[in-house]
């Protein structure tokens, strides 16, 4: 496994870290290329106003009918093949486990396109989508849908695959740092953090961290995580600790089974001591420097459903029926993730520390302003802000 | 990797889990002794602390004899003073890691008597055993003391004193597990009949592969003892694995990051296993640590083998153990359960996707098991 910081998918070529998109779909069309450049299959997209291309083979990627950004001569409307056309979409497929990501502009009617949408859906399917319910305008829908258990997760967004409603995600124009940083080879981590270049707040982060350590019969050894703060007061990635509410991430517990599934709230756990559950927690920020080396001790990321979380929304029946609901519990370790020992600052990067840096990455960067013990593979290079 | 639990030596065949010793502790010890041997583990030094000794093979052949005669035998276990160190395989977790060593000591006061009383020590470098006799247990190399800690009774190696660590004959079950394959980690469990609390813990847990500094990008900071031991004995019906939680009771680790151990290291000092928090539902506030907990009722995984159950993770805090601070690794034989459950308690696929009843409870862990059901 390599880390890589660019994308050359013949469609965007370049950094995919340290640049300020000057429109938010050419901010996409960087994730979309990086995450190709990874190894990642465009398996379905459609421009939503004609152009449209999908493939139900696994392994064997779609034509990409997503080439460009912009709108027609005449401003507001379409133009053929791009990702500021109203929904248009695609769906992108790792080959080490089938997990699938979709994104679809919302940001305008069908036959319309305006530069700097900030109007997403975005979905995440451990199986893959069933590419023949899509059209060009339309995502498809999840591979498993039996009796209310789905094998999908709308992360922004809401509504249907027929009638989609938006959420809000990526930064308007040409304010945010776009860093998309990806995993070449299984199993196909990827993150995405779009700093706001005058807070210096993550304001977007995407996060689909794989993980070790999990329990027995797990399919899907991934958390989940994809949050847009619109520059709020709350940095995005402070999201990743909320256990219980709807702003965290989330993880598929359980196998690939009709009724015995769910779509759970899955926070990064925090390590205590026993006398005292003190704050702040023991890990992160708790350890100080390694008095040996000198260095920054940095922990694996442990990924949970709290008891909490079950509480809210237990799995359970109604009706007859099995509902979808939360699996409390363990869920896994990050290899991709890390805790720090000491509080950093945004933007900071450490090269030194207890655990190896994975192929590709030269650093480790600190991408939370507000959450300031979380670090993310990095290039080396400084950050810019 | 192969947990076992049956000793196989020109010794003695027998099972070293679920049995009640008849002979208390010195019969569970041999057997332990046994399985470690059958496991990969080599005895260095060891004198039936009345008759002879040896610098270099287990002389201790039985634990039997002196039970019918009251005086010493030879070659048994049931001697005063009986003594024998143990090492682990070279490079047991291999890249240079160190050698494990350690020492169990029988009371000196009678033979035949006094089973559940005895000195053991640990060392993350070895014993010297030029500094061995017939009831001496070999010390460290050059007297550097703070490459063993006595993990039971007290004293010296010439002037030893001990402590009581298992139950008397007959009330308590014994269980003891051994990995075949690096990084050769083992426990012992002897539970009492009253709610089956595990009273005795001697555990020697190693670090999970990819958890502490192995090797690579930071060479000068590899681990060379990515180990944690630890020996805990409750008198009363107290369970004796909360002690891995505690900063003032806990294992014990040679703490220590870098190449030159002397200059870097700690030496071996205490750690904890931590615990996990979460916080409240507007995700500002830490809550209490929720796992492992008493409580708490956790599903059970629909269509998964198991419930799941949690890493453990080893670690310094600034308050409360002053410089030597930070992460040592993730425990490679225990996990924290899910749920409460009752001590004996099996569970599936916990060495491996298909297992059944391969792991067990014991008071806050779940640890490696032989298949079988818990005998109460």
């Amino acid at each position: 496994m390599t880390f890589i910081f660019s994308g050359s998918d013949g469609i965007y070529t370049g950094t995919s870290i340290n640049i300020k998109p000057i429109h938010t779909e050419n901010c996409v069309i960087q994730i979309k290329s990086t995450l190709k450049t990874a190894g990642w299959l465009v398996m379905g997209s459609g421009d939503g106003n004609g152009a449209f291309a999908t493939s139900s083979i696994f392994g064997t990627s779609a034509s990409d009918q997503l080439t460009t950004t912009g709108t027609g001569t005449v401003a507001g409307t379409f133009k053929a093949g791009s990702m500021t056309n109203g929904r248009s979409w695609f769906v992108l497929q790792q080959t080490a486990s089938s997990g699938s990501w979709c994104m679809q502009n919302l940001g305008q009617v069908v036959g319309s396109g305006v530069l700097g949408s900030t109007s997403w859906r975005i979905k995440y399917s451990s199986r893959g989508f069933l590419m023949s319910t899509s059209t060009t305008s339309r995502t498809p829908s999840t591979i498993m849908a039996v009796s209310g258990i789905i094998d999908e997760m709308v992360l922004i967004g809401a509504g249907t695959d027929a009638s989609p409603t938006a959420g809000t995600c990526f930064s308007s124009d040409a304010i945010t740092f776009a860093n998309c940083v990806a995993d070449d080879s299984a199993p196909f981590g990827w993150y995405y953090a779009g700093i706001h270049s005058s807070s210096n707040r993550c304001e977007t982060a995407i996060l689909y961290d794989p993980l070790a350590v999990t329990g027995s019969g797990e399919v899907d050894p991934y958390a989940i995580f994809c949050r847009d703060e619109a520059n709020g007061g709350t940095d995005a990635w402070f999201r990743i600790l909320d256990n219980a509410g709807t702003t965290g991430p989330r993880a598929f517990i359980g196998p690939l089974t009709p009724y015995q599934r769910s779509n759970s709230q899955c926070c990064a756990m925090r390590y205590s001591t026993t006398e005292t559950n003190e704050a702040p927690p023991t890990i992160p920020a708790g350890l100080g420097t390694n008095p040996f080396t000198g260095f920054e001790d940095i922990f694996p990321i442990v990924w949970a459903v709290d008891t909490r979380a079950f509480a809210l929304n237990p799995i359970g029946t109604v009706a007859g029926t099995v509902a979808v609901g939360m699996l409390n519990g363990y869920k896994g370790v990050s290899t991709m993730s890390r805790w720090l020992a000491n509080s950093k600052s945004y933007g900071d990067t450490i090269t030194g520390s207890n655990l190896n840096l994975p192929a590709g990455a030269t650093s480790r960067m600190i991408l939370a302003s507000s959450l300031a013990n979380l670090a993310m593979p990095w290039s080396g290079t400084v950050v810019s802000t | 990797m192969t947990f076992l639990f049956v000793a196989t030596s020109s010794f003695i065949t027998s099972s070293a889990a679920n049995f009640v010793p008849v002979s208390g502790a010195v019969e569970g010890m041999f057997k332990f002794k046994e399985l470690l041997k059958t496991a990969g583990w080599v005895v260095t030094a060891s004198s039936d602390g009345v008759v002879s000794f040896s610098t270099s093979s287990d002389i201790i052949t039985t634990y039997t004899g002196v039970l019918v005669s009251g005086t010493a035998i030879t070659g048994s276990l049931g001697n005063k003073s009986a003594w024998f160190v143990m090492a682990s395989p070279s490079n047991p977790s291999g890249n240079g890691t160190d050698r494990q060593f350690w020492s169990f000591q029988r009371d000196s006061t009678n033979n035949g008597t006094n089973f559940e009383t005895w000195r053991i020590k640990y060392s993350a470098d070895m014993f010297d055993n030029l500094t061995a006799s017939l009831t001496s247990s070999p010390g460290p190399p050059n007297g550097a003391t703070v490459s063993q800690s006595i993990m039971l009774g007290g004293g010296t190696d010439a002037a030893p004193t001990f402590a009581v660590g298992f139950r008397t004959s007959g009330n308590m079950r014994w269980n003891s597990a051994a990995n075949n394959a690096s990084p050769y980690e083992w426990y012992t469990i002897c539970t009492e009949f009253t709610a089956y609390q595990p009273v005795t813990m001697i555990m020697h847990d190693a670090m999970l592969t990819g958890s502490w500094p192995d090797s690579g990008t930071f060479p000068t900071q590899f681990d060379q003892s990515p180990y944690c031991t630890m020996v805990s004995y409750f008198a009363a019906a107290t369970d004796a694995t909360v002690n891995l939680q505690s900063s003032t009771l806990g294992p014990f680790t040679w703490f220590r990051k870098g190449t030159n151990f002397v200059a870097q290291g700690s030496g071996i000092l205490r750690l904890q296993g931590l615990k996990y928090m979460g916080t409240n539902a507007g995700n500002t506030t830490l809550t209490n640590a929720i796992w492992p907990s008493s409580g708490t009722t956790i599903q059970s995984r629909p269509g998964l083998n198991s419930e799941a159950l949690l890493p453990i993770p080893y670690g310094r805090r600034v308050a409360l153990l002053g410089a030597a601070t930070g992460y040592k690794g993730l425990s490679n034989m225990m996990k924290y359960p899910a749920a409460p459950r009752t001590n004996g308690s099996t569970y599936n696929g916990v060495m491996t996707s298909t297992g059944s009843k391969d792991g067990i409870k014991f008071g806050l862990l779940v640890f490696p098991w032989n298949g079988q059901s818990y005998l109460y």
